[in-house]
């Protein structure tokens, strides 16, 4: 894990910063740069999604256990369409095709509802490359806390 | 409201990063010019998304800027120390200048010493009259 990623107190932040070390001076990391290690404790709050050349519906390649565990089954191979709306994975899915469009790194975060009631989320998509050129997955990370509100 | 990192690559500003958080798009901002993977230059650009409200640069660094505002701290420096260099040499230049008008200046004869002088002739020349009054009694 990189510098900041042993720092960073932010989980987008320490992702944002691990991807920055996998590109190296290139414009993206590829998909095979992606280890579970190099994340340690994040990985688990992480997803991959692939994006068919064809153009058809992108697919989970690998969705952490924290995020998996809300969902109550596994959605790797799954197509992104399957994720159920009212969860954190669903609301971190959000920004992906802006984050394809602008070829960057996207953060984003709010209020959202979920299963087991509403929360407070951050988000990150990351995109990764082969070449350099077509972005053809992305990387994903998102963690989140239930809202209090008064009286609960 | 959109916060976009710019960095400076090849003197072109090209997109780096966005966020909808500002604290973290200027945490990340920060980030990279301390880490130095902006190594020309960086800016956030605060985008309020409205059609109304134009873009504002919020964060801005440039190499180039800080490359410049370092070359004035040190000539700011070297002329300080170029010019304490001037007043010590000056100060030393007036010490030895004094010191050669004080080696100079006649040497002048204290009173006491002209006292001193008159006395002795006062009393050589009593002796004298003494000595030849007596001669002349005699």
């Amino acid at each position: 894990m990189s510098e900041t990623g042993r720092t960073e107190k932010r989980l987008v932040l320490r992702v944002l910063a691990q991807w920055r070390e996998l590109r190296g001076d290139r414009r993206f990391p590829s998909i095979e740069d992606v280890k579970a290690e190099a994340f340690v404790s994040d990985w688990p709050f992480c997803f991959l999604v692939e994006l068919p050349e064809d153009g058809s519906t992108p697919r989970f390649l690998y969705v952490g256990a924290a995020l998996d565990e809300e969902i109550g089954r596994p959605m790797a191979g799954l197509p992104i369409s399957e994720c159920p709306p009212d969860t954190l994975l669903a609301a971190a899915l959000v920004p992906h095709a802006e984050a394809v469009s602008r070829e960057v790194p996207l953060s984003l975060g709010g209020e959202a509802e979920s299963r087991a009631g509403p929360i407070l989320y951050r988000s990150i998509v990351l995109p990764l490359s082969q070449d350099d050129e077509r972005i053809d997955h992305l990387l994903g990370a998102a963690n989140s806390r239930l809202v209090v509100k008064d009286g609960d | 409201m959109r916060y976009e990192i710019h960095c400076n690559v090849k003197g072109k500003w090209v997109l780096d990063s966005l966020f909808d958080d500002k604290t973290l798009a200027l945490d990340e901002a920060n980030g990279l010019v301390t880490r130095g993977r902006a190594r020309l230059g960086l800016k956030v650009i605060e985008d309020a998304d409205d059609m109304k409200t134009p873009p504002r640069t919020i964060f801005f660094y440039s190499a180039a800027a800080v490359e410049k505002m370092d070359a004035a701290k040190k000539h700011k420096v070297v002329m300080k120390e170029v010019q304490a260099a001037r007043d010590d040499r000056k100060v030393k230049k007036e010490a030895v200048r004094q010191a050669a008008v004080v080696a100079a200046a006649p040497k002048k004869t204290s009173a006491a010493m002209i006292a001193l002088r008159l006395g002795l002739i006062l009393v050589g020349g009593i002796v004298a009259l003494q000595t030849l009054r007596m001669t002349l009694l005699d």
